[in-house]
């Protein structure tokens, strides 16, 4: 095989217009309030979600299509009460599992049955370290929820779960990700589990939260070294070619950060909104070279065409903001000299 | 029986495996990706030779040995459990 099994997958996916890998987003319920959050308001009702059978239904369809691996999101996953029943069943059709929660409505017994079910990861949104940063960064107020997630973080590793930790960047925690970084890599997170996301647009605007150059340039450091040298041959993302999301009630969306869904599968098969929706065929039909400031960018290796950043943030979806391309340079650049 | 820490995926025909306990991969051509979907959908080994026999009624015994090969291997690699 010429490159690793992988990436061959991906690229032969990529290739055949298959279904590599989704995410699901259970509920839009959620305990916090990140005023970053793409998701807009947080909503409190589980009212029109996909219920678990409806869920299990789509599982089955997954497995029929072939997809490897499955992401859990929200709204937080845990504030839907059935949520371990759901994940039960994804393992129980052998897919690569894994969520991202803020961990605050963990308890070990539910952290027992995360490992008995073998749960492949699990992402914790973890802001920063720095309590008063934590509680601005999701919005609340209750001290105890910032102990309540360490506390089952530390269990998660103490049951040898695979637990990375997610940073969404804004200028309230740029500054403490190195103090946050130690404190976990001490407690046995892997260096290669930390993920320090950049904000993007979607249902909210986010201009006032990003971090300044100054502010990104500081930490370059710390933020290049979750960059993978190791790629796939397009410099376009993923979306829509071999990824999709599914929010709570039903709509498909090339990626989570889309506001338009191509389909709903209350209305349409799920397969039928994958091959044939016109959203997705039109985003099958573009190529690097019609993004023509990215195509020509030094870090082009290193970074993606976000086609949701550049909807989103110009309305041209063959256009990368300022805010986005001045982010992605301070975040990759040095890796281009 | 499927070991439970198996993974899996099917692009155009080829399966990807992953042990996740191990980190290994595994890959099935297009014929081991037929075997593989009757067994993952709950056929026994004497059916699916039975489904392959009647497609090929001219080679049932390589067909026999063929899959019994096919269930050894996974078996050596701890990708099904008996
Ligand atoms: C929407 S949350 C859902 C799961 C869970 N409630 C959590 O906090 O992890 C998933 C991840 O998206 C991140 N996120 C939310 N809004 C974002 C934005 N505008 N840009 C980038 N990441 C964002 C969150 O910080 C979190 O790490």
């Amino acid at each position: 095989m010429p490159q690793d099994v992988h990436t061959y997958f991906q690229n032969k996916a990529r290739e055949n217009d298959a279904l590599f890998q989704v995410e699901i987003d259970v509920t839009n319920q959620c305990n916090a309030n990140c005023p970053f959050c793409f998701q807009g308001d947080h909503r409190t009702c589980a009212d029109g979600e996909l219920s678990l059978q409806q869920m299990i239904q789509l599982l089955d369809e997954l497995r029929e299509m072939g997809t490897f691996y499955i992401g859990f999101s929200g709204g937080e996953p845990f504030a839907r009460k059935d949520f371990l029943e759901i994940l039960r069943e994804a393992k129980k059709r052998h897919f690569r599992v894994s969520l991202i929660t803020n961990a605050m409505l963990l308890t070990k017994e539910k952290i027992d049955a995360l490992a008995d079910m073998n749960i492949d990861h699990i992402n914790v949104s973890f802001h920063s370290v720095v309590l008063e940063t934590y509680l601005k960064c999701f919005g609340i107020q209750e001290k105890n929820c910032y102990y309540k997630a360490l506390e089952n973080i530390q269990y998660m590793l103490q049951k040898n779960l695979s637990v990375g930790i997610a940073i969404t960047v804004t200028k309230y925690n740029v500054e403490d990700i190195p103090a946050t970084t130690k404190f976990f890599t001490d407690l046995g997170v892997k260096e290669r589990d930390f993920g320090y996301n950049l904000l993007a647009k979607g249902r909210r605007e986010i201009n006032d939260l990003v971090p300044s150059k100054e502010q990104i340039a500081k930490n370059n450091a710390i933020l290049t070294k979750s960059v993978d040298p190791q790629r796939e041959e397009s410099l376009i993302c993923t979306a829509g070619t071999i990824s999709c999301s599914i929010d709570a009630y039903g709509n498909v969306y090339p990626c989570t950060f889309f506001n338009t869904p191509a389909g709903n599968i209350h209305e349409t098969p799920f397969q039928n909104i994958w091959k044939q929706s016109h959203l997705f065929k039109l985003i099958r039909s573009f190529q690097d070279s019609m993004f023509e400031k990215c195509s020509s960018c030094e870090i082009k290796k290193y970074c993606h065409i976000c086609l949701v950043s550049n909807m989103n943030e110009t309305g041209n979806v063959f256009k990368p903001s300022d805010i986005y391309c001045i982010s992605r340079k301070a975040r990759y650049g040095s890796c281009a000299q | 029986m499927l070991n439970k820490e198996i993974v899996f995926g099917s692009v155009a025909g080829e399966t990807m495996i992953l042990n996740t306990k191990t980190g290994t991969y595994y890959t099935l051509n297009q014929q081991g990706t037929g075997i593989w979907n009757l067994y993952y959908k709950g056929k026994t080994i004497r059916e699916i030779k039975q489904y392959y026999a009647d497609l090929y009624p001219e080679s049932a015994e390589a067909i026999d040995q063929d899959v019994d090969s096919f269930f050894a291997e996974l078996k050596e690699n701890h990708i099904i459990t008996e």
